[in-house]
């Protein structure tokens, strides 16, 4: 019998607000449904509290090559049968990985509902990792980096910056991973790997959408309610390494069409106290032609044709990852005094009222973007369960980020930024 | 016992009876429940006096409105100023009369809006998102934006600066450059539709240029509006106030757009140094968005790389493993679109991946698609189709951008219906007409190495990243002595050479192979007139060589051989080795000048290599050869970059090897002339 912990009313409701049901089967699996009528439409999201923080500093890569496996081999499910399924469905599949959770996507037609959480059960404990698909999605995952990382310009500047911003701690190598050890992996350390992470209790199921919530809840007792835990999950310690002095590389990158410098500071981890302020911080640095870089470095100075940054946010740790694209012919030292130069001011002289309500818009603006279909919905669903154990967050976020003060954003801003304990990647285009 | 034993089967008969019922379920898939009826969404259309056309779809799930003012005419009707028609569009957010751009941009930002124009070759997209509860202060913004332009001069001369360094960004995409390729090969010279900026035309853009390309295309019977989101009547009545101010201009037409002179069949390249991968796309010419046979042109193209579905998924990356993500679509332009199947796929199966992509795709032609297959994307398009409509946003865009295409917006109503009434002969019949082989060009993007190899799919033509063809060499009126001389000044003149005794390079070697990169150490000592010793260190494997006149050692982690060589000569060292070419045997031919290179080819009896000197400095730049190996013949190109002075001579501080198989670059430091003792050319005993 699943015990219902939470819930709010008027799972119908046509309000700005985000309804839901959640509930917990005994397996432990959470469960989050989500009643939205607009469209025949049904999402279904497993999100897996298992990410490249989870992997062994000598086997990284293993998170997201599930990502790939997962879409093999499982229970009845035969080769490639999922990705047919679900596509003759009229559905679409889709999944990602990232540094603190692997998540699994499917949206298919309100009809179809139960094709979805019937293959989901059956991978959950039942995927057959074997040799074919094992060496299959070897390839496809090395020809993954290759794409997004080793053809790309600046495509080594993550890892790089993660090495020596982590150091030898959670979140010093990149998800994607090294391709080395994905290449001498055996299939024995894929296995152990699924059966530490893939179980019920550590994992959650959101479904969005068109259904009617007891057949949907039938569907799930049936397909999930037999499914055992295996073992007890024990997670790597997390390691978090202080910076004490600056990094600071120049690499030559013949791919690179312009100079460009990338500067990482340590940050705050998700849902922290400082959380709220430094994404503040963020916009009101980054975001919008308004913001001080683009401002100071793009439209005054001309010096940068692209200045930025974004924070990482993580569910241990967390980074301000800055960068100035220099035009040609144009200092890059320029563009990083540019860079400190504005983080200075706000240190020193904090911002405007005008300033923080403006950055108050604007996220209120992307957290009500965030929300505009059923898919959208339910990975927030399942993020604020899995690193607030509250999915209501998805309604009260903001409440958050308008309690932040002109003081609050100063404070942040000296906490992480008022010190050379940084990493500097100057990437310098090989001369042609 | 007795009562423990059956408590005992008690247990054991409910568990296998749970296991038993556990697999039951899923032995087979479940059925899907009652089908929901679809709808159309609810749209109006409607006109505003001038004639303004109207879409309006009322979307209340978030208090967010947004508009999108399509205006004809993008950058098919630049004419020789390419880039006209984007620049004009970004310029409308750089100021008004009564608010500078950063006034503007502050403005907009201050309510967390967003207006955002774009252009693309047929037409200029304005759109702006706020929060509905800024609509009215939004409102008189986008009213200042579009009636109160300021065009500034300053803000010109900004935005074409960052408009030419995004061009030299374009060319280091692989992307962007199969994709103007891919263009220029359909559309053929001299077609708006490969009309693509350049520095130049940018760099011609005035700001009298935008005022004529703003006041000849912002006619209220050259644009649509479409509202969509949260909205009420008011809302309405404030937004139609201010779009109403626009003028109609009786006549008006867009100017017409060439017939498309496509070039000639064959294998399209442009060489992209270092690259590990390939972009392939094989390209065949299309139709117009609105004629009846494009739809099942589309419908192919779903066949061959739709999601999971594909043809391109399910061979080239689930079963070879060339690729991450294939896909293949027919573009959406107004006129003459083209189907486009892509892979970037890993450098050292370039040719095996294009014969894999041309079978998938001419089969369709000559040997048709199973009902299975068929059925099986119908329902994923079909499928996919209907799911999209729940954002309101698609519906909106679909109906407007269609119907400015030609295409009614009742036709997106019966889309279902006439896809699931395609059949087997109706696919290979439109497969037949448009993508036979014959039909079929190649266009890849990726290093030299793979370029001999495509010669098996027809005439080679290489381009450059400005997608012009590289054409046959320029004559130049030196012979290789004179190119030769000229090098030998650029580094430091031959007195300077022959003062050189000895040369010392240490530096760092990055290693990649595989997927993998190593880092390691390099050393170099060189003695004249016949000593060298070398070493690399690289992931705990050392490999050493000792030269001392017609001895040669070579040590790999302890492994020790020795060899009898020829005499070796300083001049051994690349590139000093141009010094010894001039005074031998071997065979020059000077190709002329490319692309401001010039071409100098070098044979022997065993190789052919191609030295690359830079037509303005004369500094040796490349030079490409091939190898035997076990793996079979591999092209190597050897890169010299960065060259800087020691002493008295200029040396390459950044030398790279390239091939399909592995790249090293070394970056290094010199020093002329250092103390050698003669013992570090012998390994110790």
């Amino acid at each position: 019998m699943a015990a219902l912990t939470t819930g709010t009313n008027n799972l119908l409701s046509q309000e700005t607000k985000v309804n839901f049901k959640k509930e917990t089967l005994e397996n432990g699996l959470r469960v989050i449904y989500n009643i939205d009528r607009t469209a025949p439409v049904v999402s279904t999201i497993l999100h897996y509290e298992v990410g490249a923080k989870d992997e062994d500093f000598g086997k990284t890569g293993f998170a997201h090559f599930f990502e790939h496996l997962m879409f093999e081999s499982a229970g009845s499910l035969e080769r490639a049968e999922i990705p047919k399924l679900i596509n003759e469905s009229g559905g679409t599949l889709n999944a990602h990985t990232s540094f603190d959770e692997t998540v699994y996507k499917f949206k298919v037609s309100a009809n179809q509902i139960k094709l979805p959480l019937w293959i989901e059960a059956q991978r959950m404990r039942g995927l057959n990792v074997d040799e074919i698909g094992v060496e299959t999605q070897r390839g496809v995952v090395l020809e993954e980096k290759k794409t997004s990382v080793d053809n790309q310009p600046y495509g080594t500047m993550l890892e790089k910056m993660l090495k020596n911003l982590f150091q030898k701690g959670t979140y010093s190598w990149t998800v994607i991973g090294d391709a080395n050890h994905i290449e001498k992996a055996k299939i024995e350390d894929f296995k152990n790997f699924y059966d530490k992470y893939y179980q019920p209790k550590n994992a959650i199921l959101v479904v969005s959408g068109n259904f009617i919530i007891d057949d949907v809840k039938g569907y799930i007792n049936e397909y999930f309610g037999g499914i055992k835990n295996t073992i007890e999950i024990t997670r790597n310690p997390v390691k978090i390494d202080t910076l004490k002095k600056e990094y600071r590389e120049n690499i030559i990158d013949d791919k690179a069409p312009h100079k460009a410098v990338f500067i990482g500071f340590k940050g705050a981890n998700l849902g922290s106290a400082d959380y709220y302020a430094l994404n503040l911080l963020s916009n009101i640095l980054a975001s919008g032609e308004s913001s001080r870089l683009y401002k100071r470095l793009v439209n005054k100075d001309e010096i940068a044709m692209q200045a930025s940054m974004f924070p990482l946010n993580l569910q241990e740790d967390g980074a301000i990852i800055f960068y100035g694209v220099a035009y040609p012919k144009q200092d890059l030292d320029d563009v990083e005094d540019a860079i400190y130069e504005e983080v200075k001011k706000i240190i020193e002289d904090g911002i405007s009222d005008s300033e923080l309500q403006k950055v108050k818009n604007i996220t209120e603006m992307d957290l009500v973007n965030s929300k505009k279909s059923v898919m959208q919905k339910a990975m927030l669903l399942a993020r604020y369960e899995a690193y607030y154990k509250d999915p209501n967050m998805i309604n009260d976020e903001l409440t958050n980020f308008n309690s932040v003060t002109k003081e609050d954003i100063q404070r942040v801003a000296k906490k992480y930024l008022a010190t050379k304990n940084r990493v500097v990647l100057n990437y310098l285009p090989k001369e042609k | 016992m007795i009562k423990v034993i059956l408590a005992f089967l008690i247990l054991f008969t409910l568990k296998i009876n749970a296991e038993e019922k556990l697999d039951s379920i899923f032995l087979n898939k479940p059925e899907p429940l009652d089908k929901f009826d679809f709808t159309f969404p609810e749209y109006k259309l409607d006109f505003l006096s001038n004639g303004v056309k109207l879409y309006l779809i009322h979307d209340d799930r978030q208090e967010i409105t947004n508009l999108r003012l399509l205006i004809g005419g993008g950058s098919s009707q630049d004419g020789k100023l390419a880039g006209l028609s984007e620049i004009t569009a970004n310029m409308l957010l750089k100021g008004t009369k009564t608010l500078s751009a950063e006034q503007l941009s502050e403005k907009i930002d201050f309510y967390g809006a967003s207006i955002y124009a774009s252009s693309n070759d047929d037409y200029i997209v304005l759109n702006i998102t706020t929060l509905s509860k800024y609509l009215n202060e939004v409102l008189d913004l986008t009213n200042k934006v579009l009636f109160e332009p300021k065009f500034d001069k300053k803000e010109l001369e900004k935005l074409k600066k960052q408009y030419k360094a995004a061009l030299i960004s374009e060319k280091s995409d692989p992307s962007s450059l199969a994709s103007k390729l891919s263009k220029k090969v359909i559309y053929g010279n001299n077609h708006e539709y490969s009309n693509f900026p350049t520095n130049a035309t940018i760099e011609n853009i005035t700001i009298k240029d935008v005022e004529h390309f703003y006041k000849n295309h912002l006619y209220s019977n050259n644009m649509s509006l479409a509202i969509f989101g949260f909205y009420n009547d008011k809302d309405l009545s404030n937004i139609y106030n201010i779009f109403n101010k626009f003028k109609k201009k009786e006549d008006f037409a867009l100017k017409t757009v060439s017939e498309t002179k496509s070039l000639a069949k064959g294998v399209y390249f442009i060489e992209r140094e270092s690259s590990v991968q390939s972009a392939v796309r094989i390209i065949a010419k299309g139709v117009d968005f609105a004629n009846d046979e494009y739809e099942l042109l589309s419908l192919n193209s779903n066949i061959v790389g739709s999601s999971f579905t594909g043809r391109l998924f399910k061979i080239l990356r689930e079963k070879y493993s060339y690729t991450y993500s294939p896909s293949a679509i027919v573009t959406s332009r107004k006129y003459t679109n083209y189907f486009s199947a892509n892979a970037d796929v890993k450098a050292e199966v370039t040719d095996s991946s294009i014969t894999v992509m041309k079978s998938l795709i001419s089969t369709l032609a000559t040997e048709g698609i199973s009902n299975e297959e068929l059925d099986a994307i119908k329902k994923y398009r079909i499928g996919n189709y209907l799911m999209s409509f729940e954002n309101s946003d698609f519906t909106t865009t679909l109906i407007q951008n269609g119907e400015f295409k030609g295409v009614r917006a009742k036709t997106y109503e019966t889309f279902t219906t006439r896809l699931n009434n395609y059949k087997q002969k109706d696919i290979r019949e439109s497969a037949a007409k448009f993508l036979k082989e014959s039909d079929l060009y190649v266009i890849v993007v990726g290093p030299a190495s793979v370029k001999e190899k495509l010669k098996q799919f027809g005439n080679v033509f290489e381009f450059d990243k400005d997608i012009k063809p590289i054409s046959d060499f320029e004559k130049i009126s030196l012979d290789h002595e004179d190119i030769l001389e000229k090098y030998i000044d650029a580094v430091g003149g031959d007195k300077v050479f022959k003062e050189i005794k000895t040369l010392q390079a240490n530096g760092n070697i990055v290693v990649n192979a595989n997927g993998q990169e190593i880092s390691g150490k390099y050393e170099s000592y060189s003695k004249s007139p016949n000593k060298k010793y070398t070493s690399q260190d690289i992931a705990q494997t050392k490999q050493e060589t000792w030269i001392n006149g017609n001895e040669t050692t070579i040590s790999v982690s302890g492994m020790v051989q020795n060899n009898k060589t020829n005499e070796f000569e300083l001049y051994d060292i690349m590139p000093f080795y141009l010094f010894k070419m001039e005074d031998s045997d071997l065979k020059f031919t000077v190709l002329g000048k490319r692309n401001n290179e010039i071409y100098l080819k070098v044979n022997n009896k065993e190789e052919e290599r191609v030295y690359k000197f830079d037509a303005m400095t004369y500094l040796l730049k490349s030079y490409n050869t091939s190898q035997e190996s076990p793996m079979g013949t591999i092209v190597l190109d050897v890169n010299y970059n960065n060259y800087k002075l020691f002493g008295k001579y200029k040396l390459p501080t950044q030398i790279e090897n390239i091939s399909s198989i592995f790249t090293s670059s070394l970056v290094l430091d010199y020093k002329i002339n250092p103390e050698l003792e003669d013992s570090i050319f012998t390994p110790s005993k």
